[in-house]
């Protein structure tokens, strides 16, 4: 792949990327994360399945959002018990616009927040979600249905009693 | 209109990447000719300016203080949040802020008080440093066997410096581990079959997307305790510490998953070694840590009144064991921040329909928060586990503290300075962050 057709493929990529990044790491810090990314797509350019860029994309900066918050946090408190990389939006993020899903959201463990937020956010299939979090494809699926499911309960717990 | 089409739809409404910053498209350009894409922005100045303005301090201190005068910490806690989750979104305005401070998106600020029930009494606990064993090449070899991955480690290109991460990958498998922290590593594996859909719930619930909520097979899915033996037969062919009757399976009609603390020489860590087996009844996920505790002294402590006024202090956080989390209502939570969320009762719409949004009516307006004032009734002494700036692990003894609202709260014991805390969280009304601070103030 020459340089220019890079250029071509991933610049259309660049507003999904942005929005990825802002839901995780402050806005200031969401440029060079992208260049690292950009930069990783670059050296790994023969690897990425061709049409599978955005969610090759996403695989990768989950890994790099997850060590930027190990860099910040020193993984003191929610990662500090999870094993694999997590790259979820937060759930004070939501507070501004939805207290309420805000505070269900933070009754999700990060992982459910993760899926929850690829399924919503990013507004990727079940296979699309698999590739990003690596597990298959039937795994992503009753993921994200646990996850929606637990939401939806603490959203409106009477309801489900 | 369906519950899913209302559930997503609300997420996406309270979106925090929807103002995310438009990138400029040389960021692709300069990948692909290899030149650095990396600007020293506010954040890169500031920081830039405070490393230079502490180096100046640092070295008018070593020159003017005998060393013997203030001896050493033994590791400078990572900074962290304040036992809620450090603000990682929606931060074009508070990204300007010092590190140090977080807005305020909460409604309420929480007053700790000791209850008569507490103990002034002092003591002394051991504090552990976290060792990583062996070669993380060798040890992905090992566990390669026990999966049945046969494929070459290699350095992943996501690795960095600080944070270095090895993986092995199949068509239809993974195996990575991060060698730092306590080295921990998962194994992932896709093989189970292509799922069908429950046609009960396929629906198309817009133009662009369809929902296939997976159609179990509860009949592929072992019994608990078939399960429970094979977790433990993994368990001891990986050498991993554990104990029997700490392995907690639950299964459904999806699959089903286990999770055990994560024990060395049987002292019980903040960590978990968790498995899942997928919808076909086969062993889809499997991580743990890989990670010695190295006893570095017994230090004095202070009593459990003390470590109250710790709390609202956010920077004495540790991490407790998981089996706290569990013993609260409703499974684990991540942390305090959580079962006060959840514990504030959520009011119901006449019509049944998931709540709307509440509207910000005035976005100039002062909020003060609500002052919701707590009782500490029961502690209970602990290990904590707690990340130095490096990103190493520790293990240093620590309080419960649990509160007559129904939650807990976990802090470090351990008396000022045989640990370096990093600076105080400041909590900043709304207001106060809307406006861009102006540069000088950034770099003062």
């Amino acid at each position: 792949m020459s340089p220019e057709e890079f250029n071509r493929v991933f610049r259309a990529q660049l507003p999904m990327i942005s929005a990825y990044l802002a839901r995780r790491v402050p806005f200031s810090d969401v440029e060079d994360l992208a260049s690292d990314l950009f930069e990783v797509a670059w050296s790994k350019k023969a690897q990425i399945p061709e049409g599978f860029e955005l969610p090759w994309l996403y695989k990768t900066a989950r890994y790099l959002v997850s060590n930027f918050h190990r860099k910040q946090s020193g993984r003191n408190n929610v990662l500090a018990r999870l094993t694999e990389p997590v790259a979820a939006p937060s759930a004070e993020s939501l507070a501004l616009a939805d207290i309420e899903l805000s505070d269900a959201f933070a009754g999700l463990n990060a992982a459910e927040r993760e899926i929850i937020s690829l399924w919503a956010l990013e507004g990727l299939s079940n296979a699309e979600i698999a590739k990003v979090i690596e597990v298959s494809e039937n795994a992503a699926a009753i993921k994200l249905t646990r996850a929606k499911q637990k939401l939806k309960n603490l959203l409106k717990p009477e309801k489900m009693q | 209109m369906n519950e899913e089409f209302e559930l997503r739809k609300r997420i996406s409404d309270a979106d925090p990447g929807r103002d995310a910053p438009e990138l400029n498209q040389s960021v692709v350009a300069r990948a692909a000719l290899g030149k650095p894409g990396r600007q020293l922005g506010f954040r890169g100045l500031r920081v830039a300016v405070g490393s230079a303005s502490v180096a100046v301090t640092a070295i008018a201190l070593a020159i003017t203080l005998p060393a013997v005068m203030t001896p050493a910490p033994l590791f400078t806690v990572a900074s962290s949040s304040t036992g809620s989750e450090r603000l990682s979104s929606s931060a074009d305005s508070s990204a300007g802020m010092d590190e140090s401070s977080m807005f305020w998106p909460g409604l309420s600020s929480y007053e700790y008080t000791p209850g008569s029930a507490l103990s002034d009494e002092t003591g002394s606990g051991q504090v552990y440093q976290g060792k990583l064993v062996g070669d993380p090449l060798e040890i992905l070899k090992q566990l390669g066997v026990i999966f049945g991955i046969a494929g070459e480690p290699v350095r992943d290109e996501w690795s960095d410096e600080n944070y270095p991460s090895y993986s092995i990958t199949e068509a239809n498998a993974y195996l990575n581990i991060y060698w730092s922290g306590t080295g921990s590593w998962s194994f992932s594996n896709w093989t189970d079959n292509q799922y069908g859909c429950s046609e009960d719930v396929t629906k198309k619930i817009d133009e662009e997307f369809v929902y296939c909520e997976p159609k179990p097979n509860p009949e592929l899915i072992p019994p608990v305790q078939q399960l429970k033996a094979e977790a433990e037969r993994l368990l001891d062919q990986m050498g991993i510490d554990f104990q029997s009757s700490s392995i907690t399976i639950s299964r459904d009609d999806w699959g089903a998953y286990a999770w055990l603390p994560y024990l060395t020489d049987g002292i019980e860590t903040g960590l978990q070694t968790y498995l899942n087996w997928g919808m076909d009844g086969k062993l889809s996920y499997f991580s743990s840590h890989n990670v010695e505790l190295v006893a570095r002294g017994s230090f004095d402590t202070v009593s459990a009144v003390d470590a109250v006024s710790r709390v609202s202090e956010g920077r004495w956080y540790g991490s407790p064991p998981e089996s706290f989390y569990r013993a609260l209502d409703g499974g684990p939570t991540f942390d305090s921040s959580v079962s006060r969320a959840s514990s504030t009762p959520v009011e119901e719409t006449k019509d049944g329909s998931i709540d709307q949004p509440m509207p910000i009516e005035d976005p100039n307006q002062n909020y003060e928060p609500e002052i919701v004032k707590l009782t500490v009734d029961r502690s209970e002494a602990t290990m904590l586990s707690v990340w130095d700036s490096a990103g190493n692990y520790w293990l240093v003894p620590g309080y419960v503290l649990f509160n007559d609202q129904g939650w807990f709260d976990s802090v470090i014991s351990l008396e000022e300075g045989v640990i370096e805390l990093p600076e105080p969280m400041v909590m900043l009304p709304m207001d106060v962050i809307r406006e861009d601070p102006a540069v000088s103030e950034m770099v003062d």
